[in-house]
């Protein structure tokens, strides 16, 4: 039993990162029906913008003043800068290319990804190589009767909750919200309701890249690494996550994530050899999820009536 | 109050209006009929500024609009009932109702009254408030389409097909409440298809064919011209 609780706080873990970064995945399928690739390595540019700042705040002592502050304040800061990054996608690559056939963006959305990579790579110092992540997360381990829980795990699956439901909040109770609702579902009819479209569609690509950038943050401070390639891997999980909950919806993503975590940390722990072929078990689900159930859990086909 | 002069619409290397001009005045009704593929909605685009407009231009209140965006052109007073009702399937009843309304003004307390109204006049999209409006069935859908129209007192009402697909008695109902709409001052711009039931209710009117104004003229000289008597009423 012991075993059985400590596996299910890795899958929320491992749960609460693909959920951060499917809500954003879907979030562009809704909106712009745009698969965009380069979402996973937005997560990773997220990382290789933080370290820098967190060496600038070491060396000039603000850390030892106090740390407590002045990480959540640095994550904030990131998450900005990736933010404003989505923006820059939207506007330079994502409007120009709207009148175009989708397979253009899917493809150019690839290429973005591809950019960031290599940047990484090219101006980082020493950009090839893993490098090692600051341990941003609170240490030490949590006890109770008998079960051990990492306060850095726990950490981040609390962070990523109060996200998640601050973004369900934003989407269900918010006029911004029920404009990004409309524009997913007609963006004609939505302009002529008086929203605007550009607005909206910027809007989640801020909120969307801001996500993915605290997801890489979270993925690289746990595991106290990062690379320039880890993106594909996170990305490919995040879009996983959100074609089993349902491509474009917004509970769908949570859904999927939470499932695709908890089948990855199980199949890994009774599966003989499971570990090993963890990624496979994930995948299975999503190719039987597009064979079977191409919409998805949670993404009900609604017909217009005529 | 609305003005089109001479628009010429293409989309890519097919022209679909040719020097189409047509004007509104302060309180009327006026309908565009014509069969299918006759350019009528993307009429109704253009003035929305859905449509690539190549030549022409459009005022609104004497100010031009062909240049603004679609949520711009809306903000200035006109409001739509799109063709296929355009509501929001996976939207409650409700939400539906709000987004005739939030994205225009902020007053709370006016929406709810609003909302209550469009219950009052209908009580079956009170009963489904919380439905998804996709559940709806064709005539509920319109209703709602309707309502959501009305949340905001428009200066001008653009209407594509909202007939289409109903019952003769929701045919009569759409119908009553255009008349009524009009009564407050509102005016109506009314694409139809069903030329008997729009010819009945408007003061002018426009036949369209193959992106042409073939003919225009007050009700008395639509209903007894020759050609369209044969073409809409069959006689």
């Amino acid at each position: 039993m012991n075993t059985f609780f400590q596996l299910f706080i890795s899958a929320l873990l491992v749960s609460s990162l693909y959920t951060l970064v499917a809500v954003g995945f879907t979030m562009y399928v809704g909106v712009i029906n745009l698969a965009n690739f380069s979402h996973g390595d937005t997560c990773v540019m997220g990382t290789f913008l933080l370290m820098p700042i967190f060496l600038f705040a070491t060396k000039m002592g603000w850390l030892s003043a106090g740390a407590g502050l002045l990480i959540p304040v640095i994550i904030i800061l990131v998450m900005l800068l990736t933010g404003l990054w989505g923006a820059g996608i939207y506007k330079i690559l994502v409007k120009p290319l709207l009148v175009a056939p989708r397979l253009i963006l899917l493809l150019a959305s690839v290429a973005a990804g591809q950019v960031i990579r290599e940047a990484i790579r090219v101006i980082y110092p020493n950009g090839s190589n893993p490098q090692v992540f600051p341990k941003l997360l609170p240490s030490g381990i949590l006890e109770i009767s008998g079960l051990r829980f990492g306060y850095d795990s726990l950490t981040i699956i609390f962070l990523s909750v109060i996200c998640i439901i601050s973004l369900n909040f934003i989407i269900k109770r918010t006029k911004m919200g029920l404009a990004m609702r409309a524009v997913s579902q007609n963006s004609d009819v939505s302009q002529m309701m008086g929203i605007n479209i550009e607005k909206t569609i910027i809007t989640v690509f801020i909120i969307g890249s801001a996500l993915a950038g605290l997801a890489g943050i979270l993925n690289g401070a746990f595991y106290g690494i990062t690379k320039f390639n880890l993106g594909s891997n996170l990305g490919i999980k995040g879009f996983s996550a959100a074609v089993i909950g349902g491509l474009g919806d917004f509970q769908g993503a949570i859904v999927g994530g939470v499932l695709l975590g908890f089948i990855e940390v199980f199949a890994a722990a009774y599966i003989p050899n499971g570990s090993q072929y963890q990624d496979v078990f994930s995948f299975l689900a999503v190719i039987a999820f597009l064979i079977f159930r191409p919409s998805g859990i949670l993404g009900e086909k609604i017909f217009e009536k005529v | 109050m609305l003005e089109i002069q001479n628009i010429e619409v293409k989309y890519g290397k097919a022209t679909v209006l040719h020097d189409v001009s047509i004007s509104i005045q302060q309180g009327e009704i006026v309908t565009i009929l014509g069969s299918n593929g006759s350019g009528k909605t993307t009429i109704m685009r253009s003035i929305l500024g859905l449509a690539p407009i190549v030549t022409g231009q459009i005022t609104f209140l004497g100010e031009k609009i062909n240049h603004l965006k679609p949520h711009q052109i809306v903000t200035k007073g006109i409001v739509v009932v799109p063709e296929g009702r355009g509501i929001f399937p996976k939207l409650s009843v409700e939400e539906n109702l709000r987004t005739g309304y939030v994205f225009f003004e902020n007053d709370k307390e006016k929406m709810n009254q609003n909302i209550q109204d469009a219950y009052s006049r209908f009580p079956i999209l009170g009963q489904r408030h919380n439905q998804l409006a996709g559940t709806l069935s064709g005539g509920e859908q319109t209703m709602l389409a309707v309502s959501r129209a009305m949340m905001r007192k428009p200066k001008l009402l653009l209407m594509d097909e909202p007939s289409l697909g109903l019952s003769p008695k929701l045919v009569q109902q759409t119908f009553s409440i255009i008349k009524e709409l009009h009564e407050t001052g509102t005016s109506i711009l009314l694409i139809e298809q069903n030329a008997v039931k729009a010819l009945a209710i408007c003061n002018r009117g426009y036949i369209l064919q193959k992106g042409k104004v073939v003919l225009s003229g007050d009700k008395q000289e639509l209903i007894s011209d020759e050609g369209v008597r044969k073409a809409y009423f069959a006689m």
